[in-house]
């Protein structure tokens, strides 16, 4: 018997044996996510360069805009990569300016000026924010999206053709626990 | 925080209760064993078990995973420790605790012979199934185009609870003893997230459109024991300091913090909470003088929650290309995307009565004795084995969650050294563990019985690396 309880209070003791662990590890650690995020899209027709008579005018009568308040870029990879994709049935070439504001409707920067060409098949725009480019798209709150025809025949009211603008922001998210 | 995910991490492996008690099913006279299986004959006419200190069982479990999976020092960065983990994980595995503290057992032999047993003790239950596919898109965020990630084998249930009991053993024959025990639930919180359906899924068309889609979402979580109250908007009602305020059956304001005030939360627990009934129900049947087969069924019950009850549900699907441009829209574009979101996935809240099952278990156990007779038998009662100096046995366990039944097979040698002390080695496998070596130790000194218990003594010389850890202990006095 005493045996019994011997080896018991010895297993019981065994109990606190807790080896080869370090909880430091958990301070330092950093998870990554990869994540392209559909942010904004655009979905027009020839109706839309038309006014209430019919008569084509050269750009949307106000400027297409969102507004991206709310959006949080701590937890961010210190670059980004923001895609602008065009597909269009227009049978003329339009061209597409983004302009990027800061929260207090200061412009902070413009695209390119794209050419989106008569084409049915899709063209993509790409450019990389790093450095001071990604403090400066970080402060991005609102887009304004501005359309215009290039020369070519009178549009007619027409549903069936299309115009269309998907913008899809790349980065990695980043995620490190504090304790 | 750090220390509180060490702790964590650390009871992941530290105690595991057998899931049942399979260190004293039908094992050395105990008022536990009796409470596994209430025709177990614990052989006294009186007992009682030392309030609060006398009997504390706690099961903490985790599988797929061990603690030194995740932060063993070796030569492996940590995030891939993690990663390696996660994706060792399969579906349906799970963490689990329940404790339980006795705060009264006691007993005695009535004039037919049989044996009264009653008594109350709190328990602490969560079982959380871990959900592998929401952590595989945390690392793959959109980057697999088409992957669905689904949330339908995300389960947790929850509860804390007072257990009021009576037991009756009876023997009917000389061979057959039945018991039957009979208990009152009282919970003081209850949470079931028990039938989640849907996915998520990033896809990319064959024209490089990028969709993100919300499907089939339905998700119901119920609640009761705390009510968060809702204005129209499904907003929380706050009072003038912002806090949320709680439903309260007094009419007075309750907060959260009230219920980390000991008063309120130990009324709750043993009073004012929702009402549950079930039943313990076992038999032991002597075979041959040698050969004991017992087979029982705990907590075969439900609770009634309809007390500070809410039920949230989600249910829908969202399919988003990005939100479209608008004319100087003066909303944000987060706000944008929570009222899309509420528009094709609603939450509703509604505060309607539900009934929670008990998490039941279901045992069966035979044993043979073996070795010479002792001087020791007990002709008053007809627990033969105890004659024997050896006994092998079995014990099968299952015990039911959601969505899966947690199933294990012992088979365990006990020695009964002399009058005194009695011992069993068993040896445990289940779906997740073939490697669990348990010892249990009973001891009668005076009118005092001790007893303790280890489910895995293996595991004990490092806990980091062991997947589960068992550990019980008693103290009853039994009076004859």
């Amino acid at each position: 018997m005493k045996k019994v309880l011997v080896l018991l209070s010895l297993v019981l003791v065994s109990f606190s044996c807790i080896k080869d662990v370090d909880y430091n590890q958990i301070e330092s650690s950093e998870f990554t996510t990869p994540l392209s995020i559909a942010l904004l899209q655009l979905d027009i027709n020839q109706n839309d360069f038309l006014d209430v008579n019919n008569n084509e005018i050269t750009y949307p009568s106000k400027p297409y805009i969102v507004n991206l308040s709310g959006l949080y870029y701590e937890s961010v990879t210190d670059n980004l990569l923001f895609s602008t994709q065009f597909s269009s049935t227009f049978d003329r070439d339009i061209n597409c300016q983004l302009t990027f504001f800061n929260g207090s409707n200061v412009e902070l920067m413009k695209s390119d000026e794209y050419l989106i060409q008569s084409i049915n098949s899709p063209v993509i725009y790409s450019t990389t924010y790093e450095g001071d480019k990604y403090d400066l798209f970080t402060s991005v709150r609102r887009i304004d999206v501005k359309l215009s025809l290039r020369n070519g025949n009178q549009i007619q009211p027409d549903d069936n053709t299309n115009f269309s603008m998907q913008s899809v922001i790349h980065f990695d998210m980043i995620l490190q626990p504090q304790f | 925080m750090k220390k509180l995910v060490g702790l964590l991490l650390f009871f992941n492996v530290f105690v595991v209760l057998a899931q049942g008690g399979i260190n004293s099913y039908n094992f050395g006279q105990t008022p536990q064993a009796a409470m596994l299986n209430p025709a177990y004959n614990i052989e006294t006419n009186y007992h009682f078990t030392l309030p609060i200190i006398g009997s504390h069982n706690i099961i903490l479990e985790s599988t797929g995973m061990t603690a030194y999976d995740v932060i063993g020092t070796n030569s492996i960065p940590f995030q891939d420790k993690v990663e390696n983990t996660v994706y060792q994980l399969v579906a349906n595995d799970y963490f689990l605790l329940n404790q339980k503290m006795e705060f009264l057992n006691m007993g005695q032999r009535l004039n037919n012979d049989a044996y009264l047993s009653y008594g109350f003790y709190e328990e602490l239950d969560l079982f959380s199934t871990l959900p592998v596919e929401l952590f595989h898109l945390f690392y793959e965020g959109t980057s697999i185009p088409g992957k669905e990630y689904k949330i339908d084998d995300v389960v947790m249930q929850s509860n804390l609870l007072m257990v009021y009991h009576v037991g009756l053993q009876k023997s009917i024959t000389k061979k057959l003893d039945l018991g039957i025990r009979f208990k009152v639930y009282n919970a003081a919180y209850d949470l079931q997230a028990t039938s989640n359906k849907g996915n998520f899924n990033s896809n990319i068309t064959a024209d490089n459109i990028y969709s993100h889609s919300l499907s089939d979402i339905d998700i119901t979580i119920r609640t009761s024991g705390f009510a968060v109250q809702y204005d129209a908007d499904n907003d929380p009602i706050k009072d003038q300091n912002g806090d949320i305020i709680l439903e309260n059956n007094s009419g007075d304001d309750l907060y959260f913090e009230d219920y980390f005030k000991g008063g309120y939360i130990a009324n709750k627990t043993f009073f004012n909470g929702n009402k549950g009934v079930g039943i313990d129900l076992g038999l032991t049947y002597q075979m041959k003088e040698n050969l004991v087969l017992a087979a029982s069924i705990n907590d075969l019950g439900a609770i009634f929650n309809n007390n500070q009850v809410r039920t949230y549900a989600y249910k829908g699907d969202y399919t988003s290309q990005g939100l479209a441009f608008e004319y100087d829209s003066p909303i944000g574009y987060v706000q944008r995307l929570e009222d899309e979101l509420n528009e094709y996935i609603p939450l509703t809240i509604e505060g309607n009565n539900y009934t929670s099952l008990r998490p039941f278990h279901v045992n069966a156990f035979a044993a043979y004795s073996f070795n010479k007779k002792r001087s020791n038998v007990c002709e008053l009662y007809k627990s033969v084995s105890y004659s024997y100096a050896s006994i092998f046995g079995a014990l099968i366990h299952a015990q039911n969650r959601p969505n899966q039944i947690l199933y294990d097979a012992s088979f365990f040698y006990e020695r009964n050294f002399n009058d005194i002390v009695q011992a069993r080695l068993n040896y445990t496998v289940n779906k997740y563990s073939a490697s669990n070596v348990g010892l249990a130790v009973s001891a009668h000194l005076w009118k005092i019985n001790l007893f303790a218990g280890v489910n895995n003594v293996l595991g004990l010389t490092n806990l980091a690396k062991a997947n589960n850890i068992s550990a019980q202990l008693g103290i009853h006095v039994m009076i004859k």
